[in-house]
């Protein structure tokens, strides 16, 4: 190209197109100077020299100085793979030079030279059309802004559980204001109830907490480390979250908090109010040997650490306890409080409780005095619980002798599908103390025990001290209605024998399900739910702590049955995440996010259904509380745009970012214009998985037709019938669609199928072979399946006659 | 009442007429002709197409799901003394919005796509009820069924109207002769009868 031309119509080339023959590797297939010639016959682009190695300097100073010199607006770089060298570029020069979205890298590399090095002529004429497609791109793109926000540096954590406890501390510890939210009056969960936990065998508050001031001495339970007397911490017991909104970096949770009637600060645990207190007998359960006040202090080790009063058992005008309290800690008018807290991440750990087993009525939970499940068993053998730690059968209160536990009630089952994890461990855990403290029978009914890992040793230990193991669930529990003794009957699967076992106390090892405040919290905040009603996490494999609703995570068995140690250890991932997000103070986000057209907008509220991050917000009034009036909002803090939303809009008012429908159309016509290959395969690729399998598959030189013609679209599930259709009245071929194993944005593999499938039919109906549509989901490491597919229909449509 | 049929060009389904075109375009060039009944399911629930169910027994015809129908998809047609409430499988995108308005949950939405009517927008008669009339002018009220529910429900709040057997614009007269009689005789007096 000479200089003199480029001088005079320097204006009306704005858009550079650099071409990088990879050291040959590229040249060799494709024919550069044709390619050149082609290219420059475009009106308003210039094209470059041909530069070796573009990703490497000298070439990358050479780039930027060009694209200084001519003022290029628009840059395309036809070169590799984009997943190798934007980042280069963008260290480079791309920030200072060049807006973002103005700026295209075709990958002719891995997509075209090395795929089709057979063919070389199909692989220039798949180069002109995948250089076109990106000229088309950057014509339409828009510039994406960016906001700063600020992020609001305090934390709440919801739910005092081992999980919240541990998550809490974790956050404190770092330096950063932590409130944590319980509904009872005090810490600890289900674990606090318990005498004694695996692995350690010790007490349950015992959850490892080192503190920090004192770094000579490890503290390690939460009751001497008094993690209330942390100054970053504010525990606030008997709060019941109200409220949950709020984008990432700027919640707000609004919660009431019950008043306790006792001020902590001043309660000096004296007990002279529980002496003077007149209502007496109050017991955990009708067979407790001991008994409460009104006033009371609700666990021995309870943190925070102070009476409490149950007012609705007070008698009325009663003063006794105030007027003896020598610190004027107790208050009885005390009121009520409504209170809401901004902050920067929220962590849920709201936990789980044990199935009420009493739809299972072979059991007679809840008839029988004598059925018990395993957390009233532990409270049984806590040395502080209601029977001083003595094994008995209720109904009686005498020692029991004879003791049958059951495994996998309600879990494993028509109730809950999944194994609940824990209850075998729990059940040999128990079977051992009870046989180390008495002489009593304990026989364990299982369908498999499961201790995984290292918790073997609790069987074994079991099996020594002489525990029955019968393999078999029981079908029926019957009781003498004068003595009360139990009979259970099962049947023996091993020895494949029925037996009759008399028992005076049985035990349910029912299954774990989510608490009350997970489903509470999930109504509350919109948090999404998975299949068995536990809150749903990001991503199994390695974003277990983070929910579905970015800047609110997961601890503990909010998300799943988890003992102990695994609790801790998922605790501590949240408070990390949590921290992550609010040590950065400031966020910078790029708002590539969709966006809507009120003036097109008919407010059927499909956008707000689809949406899998419910980005798209709408605003009801009170007057119209379900049905939306005005057009919704997309918040642009939480928004991926993936461009679901714009798939099933009818109207076209949503749109995503720089993928609009104008900008995929003209892709798709850019693509197929003066397009010589025959057959033309238009191929709809997800930008994350499918699109990087090919790339895989092109950087291992794996041939495929050169018919396939890739456009990447940022999820497959935007993918709709209107743009398949478009493509085959745009002259293609065929049309396949590329999809993600696991999708990113979590249904767009399921809309993408249902899209084709309806599309498939619809062909059917109006006359188009439907061989000519397919699609394939794929991890990025099974490269396989996109090369089967992309040979498949290129033979299955060669063989048919031309459209 | 008015009748709220739209037509298709004056909603801004744009997605949708394009879609429209196209298939309009490959079936007239396919040569295939398309019958009654080609119904299509897709594979899971999605927000595409569908085709009203009206549970007979159930609706009172009071006209809420077509109030809130986004599209017009949902329209009611009030002759003499019926009223007719028709489905319009061209204009229905299965948002399902009048699932959420009917208090009965008489109306439900099969998400489906019948290629006839979609291209053609045949509208398809779902429910007709009766219409109670006006005591005084004969015009119609509201549907039996609806009137009937709205008295019952007054009763449980203790109230009975007499109101309910006349049409808006009588009701007003019929409250203003009421409550200041010797307004009503003045008013009567400027607007004899007819304007009523």
């Amino acid at each position: 190209m000479k200089k003199s031309e480029g001088t005079k119509k320097s204006l009306d080339k704005s858009t550079g197109i650099f071409l990088c023959s990879c050291s040959e590797e590229i040249s060799k297939t494709i024919n550069f100077d044709n390619l050149a010639e082609f290219l420059g016959s475009i009106p308003d682009v210039k094209v470059e020299l041909v530069r070796h190695l573009l990703c490497q300097e000298p070439d990358l100073t050479f780039l930027a100085e060009e694209i200084e010199k001519n003022k290029y607006q628009k840059v395309i770089i036809a070169a590799c793979s984009p997943q190798y060298i934007t980042k280069i570029f963008e260290k480079s020069f791309l920030e200072k030079l060049v807006t973002l979205e103005y700026f295209e890298i075709v990958n002719i590399r891995e997509g075209c030279a090395w795929v089709h090095i057979d063919n070389p002529s199909d692989a220039l004429n798949k180069t002109k059309a995948l250089i076109q497609v990106s000229l088309e791109r950057a014509r339409r793109n828009e510039k994406v802004l960016s906001r700063k926000i600020g992020i609001e540096t305090k934390a709440v954590v919801i739910g005092g559980g081992t999980a919240g406890v541990a998550a809490a501390f974790e956050l404190a510890e770092a330096g950063v204001k932590t409130y944590l939210l319980e509904k009872k009056p005090y810490l600890g969960g289900i674990a606090a109830k318990i005498g004694k936990v695996v692995p350690t065998d010790d007490c349950a508050m015992c959850t490892a907490f080192m503190d920090s001031n004192n770094l000579e001495i490890c503290r390690k339970c939460i009751y001497r480390s008094r993690i209330d007397a942390n100054d970053n911490l504010e525990i606030i017991t008997q709060a019941d979250v109200k409220k949950l909104k709020g984008s990432p970096g700027d919640f707000s949770v609004t919660f009431e908090a019950s008043p306790r009637f006792v001020d902590i600060k001043k309660c000096i645990l004296c007990k002279k109010c529980e002496e003077v207190c007149p209502v007496d007998g109050i017991k955990e359960f009708p067979y407790a040997t001991n008994s409460r006040k009104a006033i009371y202090l609700p666990i021995p080790q309870a943190i925070p650490r102070g009476y409490m009063v149950e007012r609705s058992l007070c008698p009325p005008e009663c003063r006794r306890c105030e007027d003896i309290c020598p610190t004027r800690a107790i208050d009885l008018n005390q009121k009520e409080e409504k209170r809401e807290i901004r902050c920067g991440s929220v962590i849920v750990a709201t936990g789980i409780e044990m199935f009420n087993p009493s739809p299972l009525k072979e059991y007679g939970y809840g008839r029988f005095p004598n059925v018990i499940n395993q957390v009233e068993l532990a409270r049984m053998l806590d040395p502080d619980g209601p029977t001083r730690g003595s094994v008995v059968a209720p109904s009686t209160g005498k020692p029991a002798k004879k003791i049958v536990m059951v495994q996998c009630v309600g879990s494993r089952d028509k109730y809950h599908e999944y194994c609940s994890e824990l209850c075998c461990i729990f059940a040999l855990k128990h079977a051992n103390v009870i046989k180390e403290r008495t002489d009593a029978e304990v026989t364990v009914c299982y369908i498999d025990i499961r201790s995984h890992g290292f918790y073997e040793r609790y069987y074994l230990e079991a099996r020594d001290k002489w525990v029955n193991f019968i393999k078999g669930r029981p079908s029926e529990i019957t009781e003498n209605p004068q003595t009360r003794e139990l009979c259970v009957q099962v049947e023996d699967a091993l020895l494949n024998q029925d037996l009759r076992l008399s028992a005076d106390l049985v035990v349910l090892s029912a299954a774990l399900i989510p608490s009350e405040g997970t489903q509470e919290i999930s109504k509350t905040s919109n948090l999404n739910l998975n299949n068995y009603g536990f809150i749903k996490e990001y991503y199994g494999k390695n974003r277990s702590s983070e929910t579905e609703s970015i800047g609110i995570y997961v601890a503990g068995g909010a998300s799943g049955p988890k003992n102990i140690p695994s609790s801790v250890a998922h605790a501590g991932a949240a408070a990390t995440k949590a921290l992550i997000e609010i040590k950065r103070q400031q966020a910078h986000r790029r708002l590539k996010v969709a966006s809507v057209n009120d003036d097109l907008c008919i407010k059927c509220e499909i956008c707000m259904k689809i949406c899998p991050f419910h980005a798209v917000e709408g605003i009801f009034s009170d007057e119209s509380p379900v049905l939306l009036t005005k057009p919704p909002k997309v918040n642009e803090l939480v928004c991926v745009n993936c461009g679901q939303c714009s798939a099933y809009c009818p109207t076209g008012a949503i749109q995503a970012k720089n993928y609009n429908r104008e900008s995929v159309f003209a892709q798709i016509e850019g693509i197929l214009k003066n397009n010589f290959i025959t057959p033309k395969i238009v191929t709809f690729l997800c930008l994350e998985c499918a699109y990087a399998a090919m790339d895989i598959a092109g950087l291992q030189k794996l041939q495929y037709p050169a018919s396939i013609l890739p456009i990447g679209l940022p999820c497959a599930g935007k993918t709709t019938m209107l743009d398949i259709l478009k493509s085959f009245e745009l002259g293609a071929d065929g049309v396949l669609v590329g999809g993600c194993q696991t999708c990113h944005f979590k249904n767009g593999k399921e809309l993408m199928i249902t899209q084709v499938e309806l599309t498939k039919s619809v062909m059917d109906l109006v006359g188009i072979d439907k061989g000519r549509l397919d699609f394939f989901v794929t991890a990025i490491a099974d490269s396989r399946k996109f090369l089967d597919k992309a040979r498949n229909i290129t033979e299955k449509i060669k063989k048919m006659a031309n459209f | 009442m008015d009748t709220l049929v739209k037509k298709f060009d004056e909603i801004n389904l744009e997605n949708r007429k394009l879609l429209i075109e196209l298939i309009k375009k490959f079936s007239s060039s396919g040569g295939k002709e398309l019958k009654e009944g080609n119904a299509v399911k897709p594979l899971h629930e999605i927000f595409f197409a569908g085709r009203a169910i009206i549970d007979d027994e159930k609706c009172i015809a009071c006209g809420a799901c077509a109030e809130t129908c986004p599209t017009g998809a949902l329209s009611i047609r009030d002759d003499e003394n019926i009223r007719t409430i028709s489905h319009t499988h061209q204009l229905c995108i299965a948002c399902k919005r009048c699932e959420t308005s009917c208090e009965d949950k008489a109306i439900k939405i099969e998400v489906e796509l019948n290629l006839k009517d979609f291209i053609e927008g045949n509208l398809r008669k779902k429910k007709s009820a009766e219409l109670k009339l006006c005591k005084e002018c004969k015009k119609p009220v509201g549907p039996v069924a609806s009137i009937a529910r709205i008295a019952e429900k007054l009763k449980e709040e203790g109230i009975e109207l007499s109101e309910l057997d006349y049409c808006q614009k009588c009701r007003k007269w019929r409250t203003a002769y009421e409550s200041v009689p010797k307004l009503s005789i003045y008013l009567q007096r400027s607007y004899p009868d007819g304007e009523k």
